[in-house]
């Protein structure tokens, strides 16, 4: 047995809001949405495939992701919404990786369907990115047993800090469970099979909450 | 914690006051200013109103310092905020001089508090020169632009932005507002105050006593618009929405009610083209209120079955954001931060004709049960985005930022 890390380790459980940032850049059209996913700065990709998570939402959205909701919704073009939407930011290495396959995907959509309208005044493609502040709550954990009952209770944007935005960080959940030792490590794979992009936070803070009853109920049996 | 925050926190939850806490505590003792160009009447002013007491009562020192003008200077700024509207308005050269000299008076008062502050906000147009009025600046200043100026006109941007540049930020309500500049431009949302006189709970009383004010009939429905006569917020459209609604619901009665700012000249101009259109119709009823008529306001608000704010063009709309929050369906115009606000079907409905807005007003009124879920709905998603504590912590967290990365 070999045990990862040593038992030092803790994790300080945080809150976080996001600060929204214009960045001025716009799109009409699918072309000029194109030409732009090409030079925007990389937080704007991250942005728009997480950020819609904090947002107040009365239904869930049809599409994962900003790009896919903006080409459904206001380009009409539903073709390109699915194919945008298929797109899981979790399966790319890096930025650069999953920017070039937006333009990919962008690109085939205005060879093969001629994707060329405008959208009405006010539904432009608004490029955002945003910084995020982290709040205190309280909470430092040291082994992953006490996340059962803290879990339930957390705030929303510390499930989105803790499973999104930490993601391959030490402040991530699922990090922090991998590196507990190997006991949790059965704990690990089933969190990280739970893909946030699927998932809207309660959803994703109710059945993170599910894995770590049930693995410990299984361990205390 | 103090009983101005208790209560806070029984409104907005005790999470809300806690980040309010954990942002404001490094700011304690520090000396934050706030400038606008009104201390009564319009969005600005209520939110300051509320906002500034909440921040000293955080620790912050804070101040709120009015720019004052005369007549010349107020057709320029209005000028000017029709202008980043969209207007294609030229302003003259002895107005911009009004403009200019106006600021550079008020800066020779102002200068000692604004280059003594650690942090300074800017609030639109008006006073947006004091930056450059201010060399011995040590804080952090930040211009907040209200307007919708999604497409402003090109001659008064470039008169103004040469001012704005060099400010450290800038937010904006909406990402369509926001325009070329060479700072950071962040997007926070205003805000209202729950606890404030128009906001508040009302007894039974207080929300029945407006029937007999403005004579009213409880027993029909009542359709309301509060805002300034502004033809941006289009009161001469909701006239003719009402006018094709009473043609099947005759019953219904249509109270606008307005107020002036003192740095709008144009109201009584437009308070006379609503006359006009009214007509001698007895169930429209045109109020003038006094600027402090905010109690007035919220019961009327309280005792109407729908509210309106028609705009053509808004910065936000928190007179949608007040109605929501008390629990009223609301038909706003398509337009800028309206848009942000009513979410088709669960918080209201977004018209771009008065026959959008009369077809929606017929519906709700044929289905209460409809009316009531939308209300109800509205004013939790108020509670969740649009409270005055969301916006401050937009507020701490943006100096916060900055502060952390000079």
């Amino acid at each position: 047995m070999t045990l990862k890390n040593n038992n030092t380790q803790t994790l300080e459980i945080k809150d976080c809001e996001i600060l929204n940032i214009a960045t001025g850049l716009r799109a009409q059209n699918l072309k000029e949405f194109r030409d732009l996913l090409q030079i925007i700065h990389p937080d704007c990709i991250h942005y728009h495939f997480w950020a819609k998570k904090l947002r107040a939402e009365f239904e869930e959205a049809e599409y994962n992701n900003d790009f896919a909701i903006w080409a459904s919704i206001n380009l009409h073009e539903n073709k390109l919404a699915e194919r945008l939407s298929l797109i899981n930011p979790r399966m790319f290495q890096n930025v650069d990786e999953l920017r070039s396959k937006l333009i990919e995907v962008v690109t085939l959509s205005l060879e093969q369907d001629k994707c060329s309208q405008d959208t009405k005044e006010g539904e432009k493609f608004q490029f955002t990115r945003s910084d995020i502040v982290l709040f205190e709550t309280g909470h430092i954990i040291s082994n992953p047993g006490q996340l059962k009952d803290i879990i339930p209770n957390l705030p929303l944007g510390a499930v989105y800090y803790h499973f999104i935005e930490s993601h391959n960080t030490s402040s991530n959940i699922v990090t922090f469970v991998e590196n507990a030792g190997d006991e949790y490590t059965d704990l690990a794979i089933r969190l990280s099979k739970l893909d946030p992009y699927f998932f809207r936070l309660p959803e994703m803070q109710s059945r993170a909450s599910q894995i770590f009853i049930e693995f410990f109920q299984g361990e205390s049996a | 914690m103090s009983e101005l925050l208790e209560t806070y926190a029984m409104v907005a939850g005790k999470e809300a006051i806690n980040k309010l806490q954990q942002l404001s505590a490094p700011m304690k003792g520090k000396k934050f200013v706030h400038v606008n160009s009104t201390r009564v009447g319009g969005g600005v002013a209520e939110i300051l109103m509320k906002m500034v007491p909440l921040m000293n009562e955080l620790g912050i020192e804070t101040s709120w310092e009015v720019i004052t003008g005369k007549d010349k200077f107020y057709q320029c700024t209005k000028s000017m905020h029709n202008a980043l509207q969209g207007d294609p308005i030229d302003i003259s050269d002895e107005l911009y001089r009004a403009y200019d000299e106006t600021n550079a008076e008020n800066a020779e008062q102002l200068r000692p508090i604004l280059e003594d502050a650690d942090y300074v906000i800017i609030h639109d147009p008006q006073p947006a020169p004091l930056l450059k009025l201010c060399p011995n600046r040590k804080g952090i200043w930040v211009w907040r632009c209200h307007i919708d100026a999604s497409k402003p006109h090109p001659s008064v941007w470039n008169f103004l932005s040469q001012y704005i540049k060099d400010y450290d930020a800038s937010y904006f309500s909406l990402p369509d507002f926001s325009q070329q500049l060479p700072h950071t431009q962040y997007l926070i949302p205003p805000s209202i105050d729950p606890l404030s006189e128009k906001n508040m709970d009302l007894s039974n009383e207080e929300v029945e006593s407006v029937y007999q004010e403005f004579d009213l009939d409880p027993e029909r429905p009542i359709m309301l618009q509060v805002s300034r006569y502004d033809r941006f917020k289009d009161p001469i459209g909701v006239i003719q929405a009402y006018k094709l609604v009473k043609q099947s619901i005759p019953e219904i009665q249509l109270v606008l009610a307005g107020g002036g700012a003192t740095d709008d000249p144009e109201g009584e101009e437009v308070l006379r083209e609503v006359r006009e259109a009214a007509g001698n119709d007895a169930d429209i009823h045109i109020l003038l209120l006094p600027a402090d008529a905010h109690k007035t306001i919220n019961a009327l608000q309280r005792a109407s079955d729908i509210i309106l704010q028609k705009s053509l063009k808004e910065g936000f709309g928190l007179t949608v954001t007040e109605a929501m929050w008390k629990g009223k369906p609301v038909i706003g115009g398509n337009t800028g931060g309206i848009r942000l606000q009513l979410v088709k079907n669960h918080t209201g409905f977004l018209v771009d004709t008065p026959e959008g807005a009369a077809l929606r007003i017929q519906y709700l009124l044929q289905n209460p049960d409809k009316m009531e879920e939308i209300g109800r709905n509205a004013k939790e998603y108020v509670r969740k985005n649009f409270l005055n504590t969301r916006h401050l912590r937009e507020i701490l967290s943006l100096f916060t930022i900055i502060e952390n990365r000079r």
